[in-house]
């Protein structure tokens, strides 16, 4: 049971510092994409379209990253697939 | 806290009714009637514009319908130049099914009286993983029609040879990344609507389906923009 106890503790503990770490990363390089856009269309407003649909596709992009973070702390919550080892240990 | 995140998904993902053919059991899950609801919505409105728009009188839905074939015909223009029209049906398509189908999770709450079916199919990875191998298997039929089969080999080994084992890994990814983009979205914007709503449920949630219309937005748009910028990689390398 112990070892259950341990593996549950860490698992959890892992799924929050996967996301965490991971969304710290997207948020910086996301304000730091939207930053220098908004810097370039306050320079060149006449180049506004095509600038705000580049900047939604690379934040699209800077943004799957973290969701890949996220799928895989919902792995190791929901779906371990170290858990039958641990529990068929005594 | 007594709904926990494995009761959500339960909830959300539930088997609704099956049909047994011999020894075939076809299970159709919540999220599989949603998929093909939100397909017979979409249908139906395109139809009526469609419709509309044939019938020549400049009535309401035909003038709806112009401007979003123009605005569609101008994003495609400006992505790949004269090029372009052939693959506005199939891009506005996918981008109108999944604006349909991430729309229908907005009204997920009517769960609660009984209409399990309405909850966003893409909330499912096996229907995102559908929509991204669609996607992905019409980028290669396109560029192997446009380009020519040789031709199409040889992108592989592209700018070098010895790039063929990325361009190869590069082409399983694609796929998976796309429809992991779109479950990750649209699943955990779906968690954090179910959550809010079971503890605040008066006016809280409607902030957050202002949050899930700008998401359902964007993502059907990065969806079918990916889509293209591929059939323009694979393609314009030699065009």
């Amino acid at each position: 049971m112990d070892n259950v106890l341990a593996f549950y503790t860490i698992s959890i503990v892992a799924a929050g510092l996967t996301i965490a770490l991971a969304v710290m990363g997207a948020a910086s390089a996301q304000g730091r994409a939207a930053a220098s856009a908004f810097e370039a269309m306050a320079r060149q407003p006449e180049a506004q379209g095509g600038i705000n649909s580049s900047l939604i596709l690379s934040l699209a992009l800077i943004e799957s990253l973290a969701i890949y973070a996220l799928a895989v702390s919902l792995i190791i919550l929901f779906a371990n697939p170290f858990l039958s080892y641990v529990t068929v240990l005594p | 806290m007594k709904e926990s995140l494995q009761e959500i998904i339960q909830h959300s993902i539930r088997p609704l009714f099956q049909i047994e053919i011999g020894d075939f059991v076809l299970c159709f899950s919540s999220t599989l009637v949603a998929s093909f609801v939100a397909g017979v919505l979409f249908l139906a409105v395109f139809v009526s514009i469609g419709v509309a728009v044939q019938k020549g009188k400049p009535k309401s839905l035909a003038i709806v319908g112009e401007i979003i074939y123009l605005s569609l015909r101008t994003f495609m223009r400006s992505m790949l130049g004269d090029k372009g029209d052939q693959f506005a049906p199939f891009i506005g398509a996918l981008f109108g099914y999944i604006l349909f189908s991430n729309l229908l999770g907005l009204f997920s709450p009517l769960g609660g009286l009984g209409l399990h079916w309405i909850v966003s199919p893409n909330i499912d990875l096996s229907c995102t993983l559908a929509l991204a191998t669609v996607g992905i298997l019409y980028v290669h039929t396109v560029s192997i029609r446009g380009i020519g089969f040789k031709k199409w080999l040889h992108h592989f080994i592209e700018p070098y040879v010895f790039m063929l084992p990325i361009k190869i890994v590069e082409e399983i990814v694609k796929p998976i990344s796309l429809s992991v983009r779109l479950f990750g979205n649209l699943f955990g914007e779906h968690v954090v609507y179910e959550i809010v709503f079971y503890l605040i449920s008066f006016v809280v949630p409607v902030l957050l389906i202002f949050l899930g219309m700008f998401t359902g937005i964007v993502q059907a748009y990065v969806f079918s923009l990916l889509v293209l910028i591929y059939i323009k990689e694979t393609m314009g390398v030699h065009t």
